[in-house]
């Protein structure tokens, strides 16, 4: 079998703006695969086409984690999901007026199997199925880390009371609810300290050895190093380097590329200052500020479908 | 979940309280008694219809101004076909439904020919109903919520214009009159007394027992959290599964049907309607139930249901007698001015809603957390389909 994922020349533009430019990548089956990049290279762009919130402009994308080869491109959002491919959010996503329980609930969504008919007569099959999701949501829980117990867990506390860490792994937890064959991560240490990243790490290896493929956008440098199995990079929209995260290190045009981030991104420093002697490339300072700045200033257009992309 | 089950309680206690209030009542003498009858009749449409209202706006968050239209839509169905050919349908079912005399009548009161012809509009009115939400919403539902509001604010009034005007159909302004009571032993030589005032009430209880389970058992599956959290986070629902469009189209759906039953309630309770009966005050008057109670919650939504309900029957028997004390004549719409003004205070004070989902247990606990981290995961079943 061939790559879970493939993004066969996929181009985004936003009016004059090029956020993807003819991209070309695989996604292996059981692997953890990193997008990576400086702010605004179209990383996150990339995931909303791939789970159907933007419709590419050209290009192709191929999924085989279901049943059959299948070409996602013109398909809704809650189509991609019913294939088993999640996701979270960079701006995390949760319905916060609703308890932590509920929004795992969410998460299983797709693999309801009653019928409305059975939910009006509330028959036992109904209510096996709602007990053993509750139950299944329990250990989803449990198992990114959260305390589900009933008694001093937080699964009845809302969403939006859980601190900023907390919320990432409960929408990590929603979406392996799913039972996801392809699990797309949208920075998800952004946000944790370094100690809660490292049980993140934990974690996505944890996900990973069951057999889920993992395909994660990061900023955090050490996360990317340590877990992924193949990095890919993309700048201002192309790809400018894949392979080992060892190789991608090494490559001085992704040196280039994150030395121009340095003043805007400080959570790529490690990286640009092992390599700022050796390469001795030419900073470009004035294009990632911009695409920086754009990110900071309007989240919801990033993260968010706009109204020319509403199907 | 101790939450749902406490609900269930609470809903249940509240039907039971219901249905012997005018057994209460009655030892206030008669005048107390056909108060409390006719100000408790007129609580229940309110829960009635506020409920259905709960599902598309609390629950789904789409705004529809128009829901009088559907309760409309449903009184008006029965009051003509109830009406048609000098009363047919009830005269079809008396044809071979034998005649029952003394305690039999009420006893067996489902085999009355008007109560059957009841039973035969409702589900006419509530198809109806359902088939109009889906005319509306197919075009509709797929704008973003405020152009849907808008739409539903629209169709109320062309609503409201054609039962006006075309007369042919509806009787105009006129409305259609004599529409034949809930049970024949509640007009006429054959009349019970208790049931001839009663019977409209135990039958709002009952439609609203309907409501509610139809209500409590959407909410806690996964239609009704497809429904909230389309409310709550459009994309996460999407990414999640969650059809928008068919969820939203759902979640219209069920209201037209309750409303239509709301309709048909209020049918039975008046024996009248007219194009008066589909004023827009009323839609407000509904939405500020699901406001005032708190978007979603379906004790908070009754509890508004009751208080709007009862604040508005109250004051229009008050207000004359009021007005006739003082010798100022105070107009009738004053009662809006009232409403306006609590539900200014209510969203100063409590702008959640008197009794907000969220508000139950979910207060405090924030110290519990931190320490689970390490908690080795006891079952998982990633990976395995179904
Ligand atoms: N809906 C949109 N409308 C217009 N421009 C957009 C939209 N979404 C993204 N862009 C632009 O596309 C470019 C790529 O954005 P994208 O969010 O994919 O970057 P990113 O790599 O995820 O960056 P970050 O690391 O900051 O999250 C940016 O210039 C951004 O402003
Ligand atoms: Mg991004």
């Amino acid at each position: 079998m061939g790559a879970v994922l493939e993004l066969r020349g996929l181009t985004k533009h936003f009016g004059g703006v090029k956020a993807v430019q003819s991209v070309d990548m695989k996604v292996e089956p059981g692997s953890i695969t990193a997008l990576i990049g400086p702010n605004g290279a179209g990383k996150t762009t990339c995931f909303n086409m791939i789970t159907g919130h933007y419709v590419p402009t050209a290009g192709d994308l191929i999924y085989r984690g279901g049943e059959a080869e299948e070409r996602l491109n013109g398909l809704r959002a809650d189509q991609i999901a019913k294939l088993r491919i999640a996701r979270t959010f960079q701006n995390i996503r949760l319905c916060p007026e609703q308890t932590v329980l509920d929004n795992v609930r969410i998460g299983f969504h797709t693999r309801s199997r009653s019928a409305p008919w059975q939910v009006l007569l509330n028959t036992p099959s109904f209510r096996a199925e709602e007990a053993e999701m509750t139950a299944s949501a329990r250990a989803f829980l449990e198992f990114v880390g959260l305390d589900a117990s009933q008694e001093t867990g937080i699964e009845a506390l809302l969403a939006d009371s859980l601190p900023y860490g907390d919320k990432r792994l409960l929408e990590i937890a929603r979406a392996l609810a799913s039972n996801p064959s392809l699990l797309l991560l949208d920075e998800p240490a952004a946000g944790m300290n370094p100690q809660e990243t490292e049980t993140l790490m934990d974690l996505i290896r944890k996900v990973r050895d069951h057999g889920i493929t993992v395909f994660l956008i990061e900023h955090d440098m050490k996360l990317v190093m340590e877990i992924s199995d193949y990095v890919v990079v993309l700048d201002h929209g192309e790809k400018i380097a894949e392979g080992k995260p060892a190789e991608v290190r090494e490559n001085p045009k992704v040196v280039a590329a994150y030395l121009g981030q340095e003043e805007s991104d400080r959570r790529s420093e490690r990286l640009t200052k092992v390599k700022l002697e050796e390469s001795g490339a030419d900073p470009a300072p004035e294009t990632s500020a911009s695409g920086g700045e754009a990110t900071e200033a309007s989240p919801d257009a990033v993260d968010g479908p706009t109204d020319e992309e509403t199907p | 979940m101790t939450l749902p089950r406490k609900e269930t309680r609470f809903l249940l206690i509240a039907l039971v309280a219901l249905l012997l209030l005018p057994f209460a009542t009655m030892l206030l003498g008669d005048r107390a008694w056909l108060l409390s009858l006719s100000v408790g009749s007129y609580c229940l449409l309110y829960m009635i219809n506020a409920q259905a209202l709960n599902v598309q706006v609390g629950m789904t968050g789409l705004l529809n101004l128009g829901p009088i239209a559907f309760v409309g839509l449903g009184a008006y169905t029965g009051a003509l076909m109830l009406t048609a050919g000098d009363n047919a349908l009830i005269g079809f079912y008396a044809g071979f439904v034998p005649e029952l005399s003394g305690h039999l009548r009420w006893v067996l009161f489902f085999l009355d020919p008007n109560f059957l012809a009841y039973l035969t509009v409702i589900p006419v009115a509530i198809v109806l109903s359902m088939l109009l939400s889906l005319l509306l919403g197919l075009p509709t539902l797929k704008l973003s919520g405020d152009y849907f509001a808008i739409v539903t604010l629209g169709f109320a009034q062309i609503f409201y214009l054609v039962v006006k005007n075309e007369a042919w159909l509806t009787k105009g302004s006129a409305g259609v009159t004599d529409v034949p009571a809930l049970f024949s032993f509640c007009t006429g030589p054959n009349r019970i007394e208790f049931f001839s005032h009663t019977a409209h009430y135990f039958f709002g209880v009952a439609v609203l027992a309907v409501c509610l389970y139809v209500v409590v058992r959407l909410r806690d599956s996964y239609l009704g959290r497809g429904l909230l959290a389309v409310r709550d986070n459009e994309l996460a629902a999407q990414s999640n599964g969650v059809n928008v469009a068919k969820y939203r189209m759902l979640s219209f759906m069920v209201f037209s049907a309750l409303a239509a039953l709301g309709g048909v309630a209020m049918l039975a309770r008046a024996k009248f309607v007219s194009p008066n009966d589909l004023n827009f005050m009323e839609s407000i008057l509904f939405l500020c139930c699901v406001v005032l109670g708190g978007m979603g919650s379906v004790r908070g939504v009754l509890l508004g249901g009751i208080a709007l309900g009862a604040l508005g029957e109250v004051m229009r028997i008050g207000l004359p007698v009021v007005s006739e004390t003082i010798g100022y004549e105070i107009p009738a719409q004053v009662r809006y001015v009232l409403f306006g003004m609590i539900l200014i205070l209510v969203m100063r004070y409590r702008p959640n809603g008197i009794l907000p989902v969220a508000a139950e247990e979910h207060a405090g606990g924030l110290e519990k957390l931190g320490a689970h981290r390490d908690a080795e995961p006891t079952f998982f079943k990633l990976g395995t389909k179904g």
